[in-house]
């Protein structure tokens, strides 16, 4: 018996041996990059990009992007359509494309991954997630592509490119979006403008207390308005509707500031937790969303079309486009049409609290934005990848995204030498989700075409007060310079090893002291030690690494246009 | 030699009824142990396991130190403990009570009304409870509001409520489902035992507690030990769609845990390593557990 279990404990064993060093000797022909395979890529002699069509048979290729929320409308075929084809026709390749819902992407894009096997193209805006399997080999570096491509650097130049340069390896993984050439910068969005003239005399509150008074004026006139809710982003409970009154006391609980040149996290500040306690009375009069801490997307959306919910923080370059919807789109109901989309005017009177207005202001954004287009160092063809990349930048797809065609009634027409959109170009129109292949312009692009339909679908009066409006947000952002780089780092730092790890972890934990607090589980008391804890866990494990950074590059940053490292 | 030919030819077709599964589990459950070496690397699916860094014991010693870790394990076995203690019980007192009907009728009908909600998807049952625990026109608040004038509570965000939210909603599943192998014990009771126990003047519940109860006891034990085997591990659905992260401190589980870590954040050797203790620990305590009831009860798994 006891011979017998031997016998079968050397079997297993044997067979653990065995997969073991099956494992071994399997070779994984997808993986064949090396880490070095990134310095040598480059275009192929005499095969220098840039034309519109290229001599050599058409081939396949297949690519995975994101919709980045601007799905295609039913029946309209993603890797054959009028817009894709103008890619295709430019690199003389037939594409097949992959793209997963805006609510998957990130799933998806993470398995694409995991599974090793990489399209000959990909397209995300998960820029630690990219950048971190490029080190590892995933992609080629496309700095001597870039260089040899008169076409790509009109849209993306040098500086942005070296914008894009990964800090730790100094390698060039992606070309990069263009953001530049809308308004700048973040501000509180006033969802339902015409109560200001109904309810408050057409006058704008200037402070904080103002803008509490007429939240109850709202609730008095009607019991049913939300007034204020909350969009939580991931492990940030705190985001979009609930962020406006951290915007206020320049104390988003997720952010830090820069303070006599130290990096201060928000929470560890006095205005944050005046914000909360501000947050908490609204929460207890039922100003506040009583289930602001777990609602979801879909349900805040519908919130704010069907519930008065008042104000969000919003970017700049989204409001004309979102009230233009509004006004548009058939699909909302009809009273939508009434609502008026505005940003509030900064605090004339700013909390006494905060220390600085600066740190309640709004700052540009990145030269380029977090989305890029990458090509696998697995891609057979990576020159015909690239002019795939060329074809995204080709004027001809940039003119089809921003002004549509011409003639047939379509969405502009040339009157004495001007292009005037018609009603048909724009938010709510049949094309409009082609705006998700900017991949290179950049969805802010296309300034002209946008405003002459913006104020085709809002009309003179409205359209005014709209680009006024974001004009004052627009002037202060560009006067306090460049914030962050799109993912809450000091541009040109790059974190790694427990700053990577912790960060969520950190998130969380701020998740779920503040909203406590908002909702009364935990005195104010309670919520200074919660703070403190969380300065000795997390502080010099996410925000020493960046400190070191801005101490050695706060000149570099300055001129960079980071003004903030002064501050 | 002749017998034991005899003897493999009338087994033969037995082993070959066993041979798909044998297979299935070598493919599935034996042949990927081989990645169990990434556990020891810096694994990068892009540079493959021989050109990876090995960093030997690196993974295990920081999830060890890890307080996260430690919180991540210590919410895994509450929430089975408390699964244990009231979702193990359940359909064992669902299996008695269900059979005390006398009527043929009302039982079917109360077993299958039973079984149903284990055809429901987690995302159904979630979003199920989610509406119902609703501060904002949710079913239970509103009740509460009306019957005692109670203001509402957001249930799903309070840390003191999620155990007892996952697993009631899991008992709501699945105390029909798992109930079936009971009501298979309870059919085969040799009825001249009820019939002869009456005679001697037992009541129903010394019936219940004399002689269902105890035939009912070696699949309580087998059942038993296979959950005390998966006492490291729990079912992913259930706690990634009823937590929020103003609950992780509570309801971060080693699957989830996993999941943000290992596919979120592309730590695929850290949470290798992670499940490797995992399944060590869930091993020890699989073959102690069952030494144990063997000596207790004279009954184990193997």
């Amino acid at each position: 018996m006891r011979r017998n279990r031997s016998v079968w404990s050397a079997l297993v064993m044997l067979l653990l041996v065995v997969s073991i060093v099956a494992a071994g000797c399997t070779s994984n022909n997808d993986s064949k990059a090396s880490p070095s395979s990134p310095n040598s890529a480059g275009p192929s002699d005499g095969n220098q990009s840039s034309s519109p069509a290229s001599p050599e048979p058409r081939v396949e290729m297949s690519m995975f992007m994101g919709n980045s929320g601007l799905p295609q409308p039913e029946g309209v075929d993603p890797s054959d359509n009028k817009f894709i084809n103008i890619v295709e026709k430019a690199a003389n390749v037939d594409l097949k494309l992959e793209v997963p819902s805006f609510a998957d992407f990130q799933t998806r894009f993470n398995l694409l991954l995991s599974s090793g096997k990489l399209p000959d193209l990909v397209h995300t805006w998960l820029l630690d997630d990219a950048y971190k399997a490029a080190r590892e080999g995933a992609f080629l570096d496309l700095k001597a592509y870039y260089d040899n491509s008169p076409q790509l650097q009109k849209y993306i130049t040098k500086e942005m490119m070296e914008f894009s340069k990964d800090p730790v390896t100094g390698h060039y993984w992606r070309i990069p979006m263009a953001y530049v050439g809308g308004p700048e910068g973040a501000g509180v969005h006033m969802m339902h403008a015409e109560l200001i003239d109904e309810l408050n005399g057409g006058v704008w509150p200037a402070s904080v207390e103002e803008w509490i008074e007429f939240f109850r004026k709202v609730k008095k006139a009607m019991p049913e308005a939300v007034i204020l809710s909350n969009s939580p982003v991931g492990d940030m409970a705190i985001a979009g509707g609930g962020a406006v009154i951290y915007y206020w006391y320049g104390a988003n609980p997720y952010q830090w500031r820069i303070e006599n040149g130290k990096i201060v996290p928000n929470v560890l500040t006095a205005e944050y937790k005046e914000a909360t306690r501000v947050m908490k009375q609204l929460y207890d009069e039922g100003l506040l969303d009583k289930e602001f801490a777990t609602i979801d997307g879909g349900k805040y959306n519908e919130k704010t079309i069907n519930n008065y919910v008042l104000l969000q923080v919003l970017g700049a370059d989204q409001l004309a486009a979102g009230a233009a919807y509004y006004r548009t789109d058939t699909s909302l109901p009809e009273k939508a049409k009434t609502y008026k989309w505005l940003f509030a005017p900064p605090l004339a009177n700013p909390p006494a609290v905060l220390k600085d207005p600066k740190y309640a202001e709004p700052r540009r954004g990145f030269p380029i934005s977090l989305h890029g287009l990458y090509i696998p160092a697995s891609t057979k063809d990576p020159d015909r990848a690239f002019k795939v990349i060329e074809g995204f930048a080709s004027d001809e797809l940039r003119d089809a995204i921003f002004w549509g065609a011409e003639g047939e009634g379509v969405t502009y027409n040339t009157v004495d030498g001007k292009r005037v959109p018609t009603d048909k170009i724009g938010p709510g129109t049949p094309d409009y989700w082609s705006l998700h292949l900017a991949l290179i312009f950049g969805f802010v692009d296309g300034q002209e075409p946008k405003m002459a339909g913006h104020l085709t679908a809002l009309g003179d009066e409205y359209y005014k007060e709209v680009y006024d409006s974001i004009a004052a947000i627009d002037q202060l952002a560009k006067k306090n310079g460049v914030g962050d780089d799109g993912q809450g780092n000091l541009p040109g730092y790059s974190p790694q090893g427990d700053a990577v790890l912790k960060l969520s972890e950190s998130r969380t934990e701020i998740s779920g002291f503040t909203v406590e607090a908002i909702m009364g589980r935990i005195t104010m008391e309670q919520l200074d030690q919660k703070v403190k804890a969380w300065e000795s866990k997390y502080r010099d494990v996410i925000y020493g690494p960046m400190q070191q950074y801005l101490d050695a590059n706060k000149d570099d940053l300055i001129k960079n246009g980071v003004l903030q490292a002064g501050w | 030699m002749a017998r034991r030919k005899i003897r493999f030819k009338s087994v033969f077709i037995l082993y070959m009824l066993l041979l798909p599964s044998m297979l299935l589990l070598l493919v599935f459950n034996y042949f990927p142990m081989y990645g169990l070496i990434i556990s020891f690397q810096d694994y990068s699916v892009f540079r493959g396991f021989w050109h990876s860094d090995w960093v030997g014991w690196k993974h295990f010693a920081y999830f060890l130190s890890d307080d996260k870790f430690w919180s991540v394990m210590r919410n895994t076995v509450i929430l089975n403990v408390y699964d244990i203690l009231f979702g193990f019980t359940a359909p064992i007192l669902f299996a008695l009570l269900v059979n005390e009907i006398l009527r043929k009728r009302v039982k079917k009908i109360v077993q299958t009304i039973s079984y149903l909600p284990h055809f429901l998807s987690w995302i159904v049952v979630a979003g199920l409870v989610h509406q119902m625990l609703s501060p904002v026109n949710g079913l239970v608040n509103e009740m509460l509001g009306f019957l005692f004038g109670m203001s509402p509570i957001d249930f799903m965000t309070d840390k003191g409520m999620f155990r007892s939210i996952a697993v009631i909603s899991e008992i709501w599943k699945s105390v029909g489902w798992s109930a079936i192998l009971y009501f298979a014990v309870i059919a085969g009771v040799d009825t001249t035992l009820y019939e002869s126990s009456m005679i001697d003047g037992a009541s129903r519940f010394r019936q219940a507690i004399h002689i269902t109860l105890p035939a009912m006891v070696p699949m309580i034990v087998l059942l038993f030990l296979l959950k005390l085997a998966a006492i490291f591990t729990i079912g992913f659905e259930r706690v990634f769609l009823l937590q929020n992260p103003l609950i992780y401190d509570v309801s971060e589980v080693i699957p989830t845990y996993i999941y943000r870590l290992g596919l979120q954040q592309s730590q695929y050797s850290l949470t290798t390593a992670i499940g490797l203790a995992q399944s060590f620990i869930a091993f020890v305590f699989l073959v102690g557990s069952n030494r144990l009831s063997k000596r207790w009860t004279g009954m184990g798994l193997y």
